[in-house]
């Protein structure tokens, strides 16, 4: 299922003095099947983009093409209960969303709300709470009494249990430490290529967009700054400290060297490609004294 | 949807913004007590015109001050409705069963409106001049005598600021929990009303979870900064009664003299 | 040095209620003055439980601890409160004052500071994290960075011997973080602060003198940088990584180029790879 924005303004509290915009002339193709990072400073209307996903907020002109139904100002909350089940999002610190007695209801929720029986709902509980890790032994128990990594695997549970076509992750991984965020990016990452599933993926870590994203769209006060592949968004460092934007890890370094006259033809994003570039600049082991 | 509790204050700085909190406050008391004692026109009018002042002078528009009428019409027109067709008088001009509209009953509903109408304005005039804040601290001032009677004061006044500084936070968790019970199929605002208050559950669980873990986060986060309780403290806020205040009490003592006489 | 550790912990247990494993078991550990010290660990591993303790947040149910060399107990806890300043995770929740300048000035007021006196020290702390233009503002207003700095203009205002910062960055984004990394390097050069920094981030641990890994609740190991960031498997078990700079380092060396064999942080890594320039 493909997202389309055509020419997508969004402005928070129209008709008031404290009118802001939060998206100006957005045009963009979500592809189905892709996995597509969107960057930006906080503020940048990330969050908003983010929002018009599935339509929970509507644009205030133009239109968002979710795929064959088309939402714009005027679209009816009625119309947009089908495209809510196709389109899942995981909010910053899912958790926080959790509320059922056992954890085995809170992720069945989601599928009753849209029409799955008691018993299928169940189902497709027990099977997302094992795809997400979630043993057997968790099931009955209070969503509370987990450990924090335990309560954000459920609540993303909760979430893919609606067996979206589309998953819309809003800094999954924040708080995480760094084991914990690699098993959740690793689980993304395996529903995306077991399923199929498009991934729109909202992040400051970008390290994440280079291993895993195909597309990275650069938001900047609200308006598209850039769209391209990691490897073309990341490839001037001056354009992207002049948006305020984080390098991946290896830029920091990358930038270090360049200052002390090592040459990049290209710009290593992880590390095995700056060790590549690196090792013929350098003078073997054996020649050092 | 941040006009809860207080109303919403509107940044600037008139003379009416700059008189002291604990001033407006008593003005609005005496103001709302002369309103309930009198009726008669002429006093109405003369109130009408001191209101008018200070909306001039704080400077804010008079839509934001129409707005402020908004929640409360639907009261106001029931009340006059009531008034209106319930008072029974001499002079009827219009019977059906047993509503009428009599001469009384048109003086007692327009009494009502003018009464709800100025009050309004006045402490609407309050909330869109003074920072919650501020109307916090004044009320502190003002209840301070409780003291004698052993009532914890400053603990209530912490507890009042802490309130009012977590009203956006939790306005902002609550449009944050919604969404994501929305995104998860919940329609908070279709359907029977059973299945509306139903839905009230998803949202109503988890923002008690989050505030328990406010309350826990604040409480530790105090503790850790020396907080027993409201004694021994010293004070960072104080408020300055002024030439001013003085002065815009004297004119209102004497406005309130002329018109209860 | 100094020989009286600022903060000595000998034998501590404490489990939290309904807990199947204790939080914290058998721990010990000294810190001594004027470092920076990050206790570094998983979440979940013990690392804040133990902070807690330091200023009798948290009782241990066996086990004591001494601050400045003086046991903690019910006499002295408010005194070490006062020395001893901690910056949560959570920018909103801790965040008492309804302005800027009001949360800084909580602390003081708790212990009856004069009010000439907080007036002073306000502006003082509130210039030192660069926040002294946004007094009068409100929290909701802030950004999480900010509200950070708020909170450790909080601390300085009190004229803390130890300052905490227990997670402090992990909720904010690259740029609150950096904002608040760059504050505490400030603060090392100018004040004489033990800053104990509590946290899953090897960048920021890398900045600190001495690290202590935690684990289970226990001290799995404690060391320079250099000799803890040696021991990639070691903190790879623990659930945390290297610094990028000792993964090139090592991955460097692996394939033959002649790299000291310690830990480099960024700028030493660049500085021996342009001694190894082919070009030269």
């Amino acid at each position: 299922m493909d997202i389309t924005f055509e020419h997508v303004n969004y402005t928070y509290q129209p008709n008031s003095p404290l009118a802001t915009l939060g998206l100006k002339d957005i045009n963009l193709k979500f592809t189905s099947g892709s996995y597509v990072a969107i960057i930006g400073q906080t503020g940048s209307g990330k969050s908003t983009l983010l929002q018009h996903l599935n339509a929970l907020l509507r644009p205030s002109s133009g239109r968002v093409l979710i795929g064959d139904q088309a939402v714009m100002t005027t679209t009816k909350n009625k119309e947009l209960h089908d495209l809510r089940r196709s389109v899942g999002l995981v909010f910053q610190f899912p958790e926080s969303q959790l509320f059922e007695e056992t954890v085995l209801k809170d992720v069945a929720f989601a599928p009753k709300n849209f029409g799955k029986s008691e018993a299928e709902a169940t189902e497709i509980a027990r099977d997302t709470l094992r795809l997400v890790g979630i043993d057997e032994s968790l099931e009955d128990k209070m969503p509370f009494d987990l450990s924090g990594g335990q309560m954000r695997r459920v609540a993303i549970a909760g979430v893919l249990a609606m067996q979206p076509e589309v998953l819309v992750l809003d800094e999954p991984t924040a708080g995480l430490d760094p084991l914990g965020r690699q098993q959740i990016m690793q689980l993304f990452q395996r529903i995306h290529e077991e399923r199929g599933i498009t991934i729109i993926l909202v992040t400051h870590q970008m390290d994440d967009v280079v291993a895993y994203a195909d597309q990275a769209v650069v938001m900047s006060h609200g308006e598209i700054a850039k769209v391209g592949t990691p490897a073309e968004v990341f490839a001037d460092l001056d354009w992207l400290t002049a948006h305020n934007l984080e390098l991946p890890s290896t830029g920091r370094l990358v930038q270090r060297l360049q200052q002390k006259g090592f040459k990049f033809t290209r710009m290593p994003l992880t590390v095995n490609e700056l060790l590549a570039d690196l090792e013929p600049q350098l003078k073997r082991g054996s020649q050092l004294g | 949807m941040d006009n809860l509790i207080f109303g919403r204050y509107y940044p600037g700085n008139s003379f009416v913004h700059r008189l002291d909190p604990r001033l407006k406050l008593i003005i609005n008391i005496m103001f709302i007590v002369l309103i309930f004692l009198l009726n008669n026109w002429y006093d109405y009018l003369i109130l009408g015109v001191v209101v008018l002042t200070g909306v001039v002078l704080s400077g804010v528009s008079i839509r934001f001050f129409i707005k402020g009428l908004r929640p409360m019409l639907l009261l106001i027109l029931f009340t006059v409705a009531l008034q209106l067709f319930f008072t029974t008088g001499k002079t009827v001009y219009w019977q059906w069963g047993w509503l009428a509209i009599s001469q009384e009953g048109l003086i007692n509903a327009s009494y009502i409106a003018v009464r709800f109408l100025l009050i309004i304005f006045m402490s609407t005039l309050l909330t869109l001049t003074t920072q919650p804040l501020e109307i916090a601290d004044g009320l502190e001032y003002l209840i301070r005598p409780l003291k004698m009677i052993k009532f914890p004061v400053n603990d209530v006044a912490l507890m009042l600021s802490i309130a009012l500084r977590f009203v956006p936070k939790l306005m902002d968790e609550t449009t944050k929990i919604m969404n994501a019970q929305r995104a998860r199929g919940v329609d908070f605002n279709n359907g029977s009303i059973l299945k509306r208050v139903k839905a009230l559950i998803p949202l109503l669980i988890p923002l008690m979870m989050s505030s328990l873990d406010i309350a826990t986060d604040l409480t530790t986060a105090m503790i850790s900064r020396g907080y027993r309780d409201g004694e021994g403290r010293s004070r960072f806020r104080v408020l300055k009664w002024r030439r001013r205040d003085s002065l815009t009490l004297l004119f209102f003592v004497v406005i309130a003299a002329v018109v209860i006489i | 040095m100094n020989s009286t550790p600022i903060i000595d912990v000998k034998n501590v247990t404490y489990s939290y209620p309904y807990a199947e494993q204790p939080a914290l078991n058998q721990i010990s550990l000294q810190i001594m003055p004027d470092q920076w010290i990050a206790i570094v660990g998983h979440n979940g591993s013990g690392k804040s439980t133990l902070a807690k303790t330091f200023n009798g947040l948290i009782e241990p149910q066996s086990g004591e601890i001494y601050f400045n060399g003086e046991l903690l107990s019910e006499e002295t806890i408010w005194d070490v409160r006062r020395q001893l300043g901690i910056v949560f995770q959570n920018p909103d929740n801790q965040f008492v004052g309804a302005t800027v300048a009001d949360d800084v000035a909580f602390g003081m007021e708790n212990n009856g500071v004069p009010r000439e006196k907080m007036l002073v020290r306000v502006e003082e702390a509130l210039k030192q994290v660069r926040m002294w233009d946004y007094r009068h503002q409100e929290p909701a207003r802030l950004s999480g960075g900010q509200k950070q700095r708020v909170e450790l203009a909080g601390v300085l205002a009190q004229r803390p011997k130890v300052i905490i910062l227990d997670e402090a960055t992990s909720m904010l984004d690259p740029q609150g973080r950096s904002e608040i990394i760059e504050l505490m390097m400030q603060l090392r050069e100018q004040g004489d602060f033990t800053i104990i920094s509590i946290t899953h981030d090897v960048d920021e641990a890398a900045l600190a003198d001495q690290i202590v890994l935690i684990d289970s609740g226990e001290l799995i190991t404690q060391g320079t940088p250099s000799e803890i960031f040696t021991q990639a498997e070691r903190l790879h078990e623990h659930g945390l990584i290297v610094p990028l700079s000792e993964q090139v380092r090592t991955d460097l060396v692996a394939a033959g180029v002649g790299l000291p064999d310690k830990y480099l942080d960024e700028t030493q890594l660049v500085d021996e790879l342009w001694t190894l320039h082919s070009n030269m």
